[in-house]
């Protein structure tokens, strides 16, 4: 056990009290000292549009984040995960915001031709509010809704119109007209039944998933080389009251979701991330990589430099025996 | 018992300066792991159960006391870099103390926007490699080796963000095949730590029964928590750590069995810098987090690569 003398004592709660005000300041202020290092995704400003295309040579100039994803374990059915990460870039016009994602996937699964199987699919997704705290990344809660946006593989030319459409094999001998009436769903305007390739829904808990009131989203994908890339784009303030306004909101959380349809990954079964910070920025695409290169490798030239100069310094001088 | 007197060893600090560098990092400590607890761990998950809103008074109690422990914890954490600048300095190891300097004084510039976040993630690295190379230099090579592991460890993961986000020569595999590199190193490093501080410290490889037990206790619930809710585990681990969570929990559960018993078995050995030093780095986790996590890794490196530990660090 330690004792000290009075003026150590005094000043040793002195600091102390320097510290635990200086913390209450903080906090009462509402200050937050520590800066974040992990990726958050920016959508730079660009001039032209990258007009869903997602070979646009524009994409290579917004910065990437690789998201990691994990099965879907909140809720049953439970599962997926077969895709270990989605690489998700972002870039905005004036008027409307584009986000790419792109993940491996060897299969090309379109079609849902049969029982069993199922498409390949993303979405993303985004409170439906700016608030203080994020809503739950599980499909929302009763005070935080999400707005999601679906895209299914498949789709970007529209939904299959007939039986021979989803299987060269199928083969049907009623319904000799393609008439909306005799697609009753199609006909009360189910959006499952609606030709869109991204759907946009909004929920607020488990089994409230429902389409948006305004159908806005656009999306285009392609697959080559075992991989897919998917461009979502909708108006920056393109948004009805269940929707996020990204115009008015500078940051906003996004998650995004991935289903191997080869894997019978469908509806919970998914790849899931949790919620990261897209920021709409005014400004263009960075050119900064040179330059942290560079600082990176004078750092350690200059340290390499010292600690020579330091093991130097030590051979030639007697050992501190302290 | 130890009576603090004016006179001290030449290149030590003076012992009335306020508190010793041992002593901020020991409350650092205490505050940090609160605010793991609080923060990054409980309301973490609390914010995702259903019906939260329901007891919303005693849970922003909670986490109002979190966010004190964290305010508290980043005040003491800039306290104890601006010691360890000190004290590098005093024991003439300035490029180590030019490093922590240096980094402190980017998250500084990096919080009011003077520098951007690649130019903050670059010398972040940098004073993580040259404390590493400080840490070899200054402890003997078995206690030397899983620090500078848990170091390295940082490093790749860090500078492999750092070349996927900012240049573009990374593609999104390699970046997951870095990553996974990195956490098997980290693993690596708390697997051996175990034995090797023991051998550093002169201890026989078994230590006692009750640290032992202890030991086991920490494995048996890291592999629990592992198998048992794996989704929400690995997404704390990958947010606190920096840790994807994809190796077997049994390797976790060895991991974290082993740095009990170097942790344990340097605070009671006379090696307190080198335990504190073990705890900042797991508090730190491996890869750029933020610069309060990057700032623990920091001080936990420079605290280690502080020559004469105990009897010198405070």
């Amino acid at each position: 056990m330690k004792a000290f003398s009075k003026p150590v004592r005094r000043r040793r709660l002195m600091l102390l009290a320097i510290v635990v005000a200086a913390a209450l300041t903080l906090q009462i202020a509402d200050v937050h000292p520590a800066v974040a290092q992990i990726p958050e995704l920016t959508a730079h400003q660009i001039s032209s549009s990258v007009a869903l295309d997602p070979g646009a040579r524009l994409w290579t100039r917004a910065q990437p984040v690789a998201m990691p994803l994990s099965a879907q374990a909140g809720v049953w059915p439970f599962g997926g995960g077969s895709v270990s990460m989605v690489e998700v870039r972002a870039v905005h016009t004036d008027t409307e915001l584009f986000i790419k994602l792109s993940w491996d996937d060897e299969t090309f699964d379109a079609k849902p031709s049969g029982i069993d199987r199922f498409v390949d699919a993303a979405a993303v997704e985004f409170p439906s509010e700016a608030r203080s705290s994020v809503p739950a990344i599980c499909m929302g809660q009763a005070d935080g809704g999400v707005n999601i946006w679906h895209w299914q593989a498949g789709m970007s030319e529209g939904r299959p119109q007939t039986i021979e459409d989803l299987s060269e094999h199928g083969y049907v001998d009623r319904y000799p007209s393609t008439d909306d009436l005799y697609f009753p769903a199609r006909e009360a305007g189910n959006p499952v039944a609606t030709p869109l390739p991204v759907t946009d829904l909004v929920a607020v808990g488990f089994g409230t998933l429902a389409p948006a009131s305004e159908q806005n989203v656009q999306g285009r994908a392609e697959w080559s080389n075992d991989r897919w890339e998917v461009v979502f784009s909708r108006g920056l303030s393109d948004a009805s009251i269940d929707q996020i306004d990204l115009g008015e909101e500078p940051s906003v959380d996004i998650a995004v979701a991935v289903w191997d349809g080869s894997r019978k990954e469908r509806d919970g079964r998914k790849s899931v991330s949790q919620f990261v910070l897209l920021n709409v920025s005014p400004e263009g695409p960075p050119r900064q990589g040179l330059v942290m290169i560079g600082v990176l490798g004078i750092g350690v030239i200059i340290a390499g430099a010292l600690m020579l100069q330091q093991a130097t310094d030590r051979r030639s001088l007697p050992q501190d025996v302290s | 018992m130890n009576v603090a007197t004016g006179s001290v060893a030449p290149g030590t600090a003076p012992e009335d300066a306020g508190f010793s560098t041992r002593s901020l990092a020991a409350m650092l400590i205490g505050a940090s792991v609160l605010e793991l607890v609080i923060l990054r761990i409980g309301t973490r998950t609390a914010i995702h159960i259903p019906g939260i809103e329901s007891v919303r008074g005693p849970y922003r109690l909670i986490a109002g006391f979190g966010r004190l422990a964290f305010a508290l914890a980043v005040v003491l954490l800039a306290f104890l870099l601006m010691r360890l600048v000190r004290d590098l300095h005093r024991r003439g190891l300035d490029y180590l103390s030019a490093s922590v300097l240096g980094f402190t004084l980017a998250a500084v510039l990096a919080r009011t926007g003077a520098i951007d976040s690649g130019v903050l993630a670059a010398v972040t690295i940098a004073v993580v490699l040259v404390l590493m190379f400080g840490v070899f230099s200054a402890c003997d090579r078995f206690v030397a080796v899983p620090i500078g592991l848990c170091a390295l460890a940082f490093a790749v993961a860090a500078t492999a963000g750092v070349l996927y986000r900012w240049t573009g020569v990374l593609s999104t595999g390699t970046l997951g095949w870095l990553t996974l590199r990195s956490e098997e190193l980290a693993i690596i490093a708390a697997v051996v730590s175990g034995p090797l501080v023991r051998r550093g410290l002169g201890l026989p490889p078994i230590p006692s029964p009750r640290l032992m037990w202890t030991a086991v206790g920490t494995a048996v619930v890291v592999i629990g928590a592992t198998v048992a809710n794996p989704s929400s585990t690995h997404i704390l681990m990958l947010w606190n750590f920096g840790l994807t969570g994809v190796l077997p929990a049994a390797v976790y559960g060895l991991a974290a069995a082993s740095l009990v018993v170097s942790i344990a078995s340097a605070a009671r050995h006379d090696r307190p810098g080198v335990a504190a030093a073990l705890v900042l780095l797991l508090l730190g986790g491996i890869g750029l987090i933020s610069t309060y996590q990057s700032g623990l890794t920091i001080a936990g490196l420079a605290l280690a690569a502080l020559p004469g530990d105990a009897r010198t660090a405070g």
